[in-house]
C-alpha cells in the first residue's frame, strides 16, 4: 500500500452539487473507496484548494484509474502527488547507495573451487570455534532430494548462515547462494564485496522486495543451484519467529523446486543481534523435510505452509488458518512484495 | 485547536542541509512545537512540493508567525492552507 495526497477544486458544477446536497461528500468517498482506496484524512480548506485528501492505495495506477473515474464526474479537478510517510523518508535519505548487481562469476567452476578451499578459513574455523558443539538433526530428511532447492531458516544472528552452510550436506552446499541485504553488505563504502559473494556465497537482495528482484535467483533456481533465504526478512530482536514475506514461496513456486526449512537454536546465546563478539555456547540445527508447494496455488497459502514448517521444527503451534500477514500478502499483490531476503 | 495544511517546498538552500544533516526533519518539528503548534501528520512527496504537514495550532496568528520563522532562514517556502475536518464542513455545510 502507498500513501497519497490528493488536492480538489471543485468545479462550478461540484460546487452547486455540494450546495445542494453537502452528503454527496461522503457519496465520493465511499465510491473511491469502493474502488481500492482508503480515506485516511480529508479536510476541507482555504487557499488554492478546496479539499485535501490523504488516501492509501495499492499502487499509482490504481491511484491513476480512481483519479479518472472520480474526475470523470466533471465535478472536481484533482492533483495528487504519492507521498512517503516522514520515518520511511528518514531513513531514505540515510541510507548509502549500494551494490544491486550480483558478482556473475560467483557460479563459476573457479569459484566454487576457491571457495571451497576458502570454506575452512572463511566459515568452518568460526563455527567450530563460537559452537560447542553443533549438533546437526535431520540430514536424513535430505536423503532423497536432488537439485536446486530453496532453503529457508530463522534469523537471530550473523552466525546463522555460517550455521546454515555447515549444516547442509555438500552436494547442496557446493551448488548454493545467500540473499543478503545489499544496503548492509553491499553499501558501497564496503570495498569487499567480491569477498563476500565469493567466499560467503551471497548475493546482493534489495530489502522491500519487487519482480526484478527474483530475476537473479529464478536463474540459478533454473541451473539448479539452491538459494538460502530468510524469510522473515531482518534479524529477529526477540529470538521469535517473526511473520514470513512472501518472496521465498514465490520463488519455490516459480521455480518449481521444494523448499527446506531449518531451524536454528541456540545462536541467540552465542550471538544475539547487536553483540559484536560471539559468546561460545550449544547450537541446533534441524533440518527439516523438503516441503513441496506443488498443486498450491496461492502465495499467501504457500506463504503460510511455510511459516507452519518452520513453527513445527521449533516445537511451536501452527499458526491459524492464513493469518494476516500471509493474507496481506494475497496473489494480486505478490509481485510488489517479493523478495524478502536479507542477511 | 485549528487545523492547518502546510505545503512546503525546499530552496536550494534547504536541499543541501536535508542531504547533509537528515535529522533537520525532527527539529523543526520541535521548534514548531515550541511556538505553540504541532505536526500531526507529515509526508514526503513526489511532484509540486516537497512536504505535506498537516499541523495543529490555536490560530491563525500562530501558523503566521511559524511560517516567518522557518521561512526567513531561506530553507524552505511555505504555502498553508487553514482546514477542517470534512464532516464539520458538511455539518457546517447543512446549516447545524
Amino acid at each position: 500500500m502507498g500513501t497519497y495526497v490528493v488536492f480538489t477544486k471543485l468545479t462550478p458544477q461540484g460546487r452547486k452539487n455540494l450546495h445542494a446536497d453537502p452528503d454527496r461528500l461522503r457519496v465520493v468517498t465511499q465510491q473511491a473507496e469502493k474502488l481500492g482506496a482508503k480515506v485516511v484524512q480529508q479536510y476541507a480548506t482555504i487557499g488554492q484548494y478546496d479539499f485535501v485528501t490523504v488516501i492509501e492505495a495499492p499502487d499509482n495506477a490504481a491511484v491513476q484509474g480512481i483519479g479518472a473515474e472520480i474526475s470523470g464526474l466533471g465535478t472536481v479537478k484533482l492533483t495528487t502527488f504519492p507521498a512517503i510517510k516522514m520515518d520511511r523518508f528518514e531513513q531514505l535519505l540515510k541510507m548509502e547507495p549500494y551494490r544491486t548487481e550480483p558478482h556473475h562469476w560467483q557460479t563459476s567452476f573457479w569459484a566454487r573451487a576457491v571457495r571451497r578451499i576458502g570454506r575452512q578459513w572463511v566459515i568452518t574455523r568460526h563455527v567450530n570455534k563460537y559452537c560447542k558443539p553443533l549438533t546437526v538433526e535431520g540430514r536424513e530428511n535430505l536423503k532423497d532430494h536432488k537439485g536446486g532447492a530453496i532453503v529457508i531458516a530463522n534469523h537471530s544472528s550473523h552466525m546463522d548462515s555460517p550455521v546454515v552452510l555447515s549444516a547442509l550436506p555438500e552436494r547442496i552446499r557446493g551448488k548454493v547462494l545467500l540473499a543478503a541485504a545489499a544496503d548492509k553488505f553491499y553499501a558501497s563504502r564496503r570495498k569487499r564485496h567480491w569477498f563476500y559473494s565469493l567466499f560467503h556465497s551471497t548475493f546482493p537482495v534489495h530489502r522491500g522486495g519487487g519482480v526484478k528482484q527474483l530475476e537473479y535467483p529464478m536463474s540459478l533456481l533454473r541451473r539448479g543451484w539452491s538459494i538460502i533465504i530468510y524469510p522473515e526478512g531482518g534479524r529477529s530482536k526477540t529470538g521469535q519467529i517473526q511473520r514470513f514475506k512472501a518472496g521465498p514461496a514465490i520463488m519455490a513456486m516459480q521455480g518449481k523446486v521444494p523448499v527446506i526449512p531449518i531451524y536454528i537454536e541456540g545462536l541467540r546465546e552465542v550471538m544475539p543481534k547487536g553483540q559484536r563478539e560471539p559468546r561460545p555456547g550449544p547450537v541446533f540445527a534441524r533440518i527439516g523435510r523438503p516441503v513441496s508447494l506443488e498443486g498450491v496455488t496461492s502465495v499467501s497459502e504457500a506463504t503460510a505452509m511455510l511459516e507452519n514448517a518452520m513453527r513445527e521444527l521449533a516445537g511451536l503451534p501452527p499458526h491459524r488458518a492464513s493469518a494476516p500477514a500471509a493474507a496481506a500478502a494475497a496473489p494480486a499483490a505478490a509481485p510488489a512484495q517479493a523478495g524478502g531476503g536479507g542477511a | 485547536m485549528a487545523t492547518y495544511i502546510m505545503l512546503s517546498t525546499l530552496t536550494d538552500e534547504g536541499r543541501k542541509t536535508l542531504k547533509e544533516r537528515p535529522e533537520r526533519l525532527q527539529e523543526v518539528n520541535r521548534e514548531i512545537e515550541a511556538m505553540g503548534a504541532r505536526v500531526t501528520q507529515q509526508y514526503a512527496v513526489l511532484g509540486g512540493y516537497d512536504f505535506i504537514n498537516i499541523l495543529e495550532a490555536p490560530d491563525n496568528e500562530t501558523v503566521a508567525r511559524i511560517s516567518v520563522e522557518l521561512g526567513s532562514r531561506g530553507t524552505v517556502v511555505l504555502t498553508t492552507l487553514p482546514a477542517l475536518p470534512v464532516d464539520a464542513f458538511t455539518q457546517m455545510l447543512k446549516g447545524k
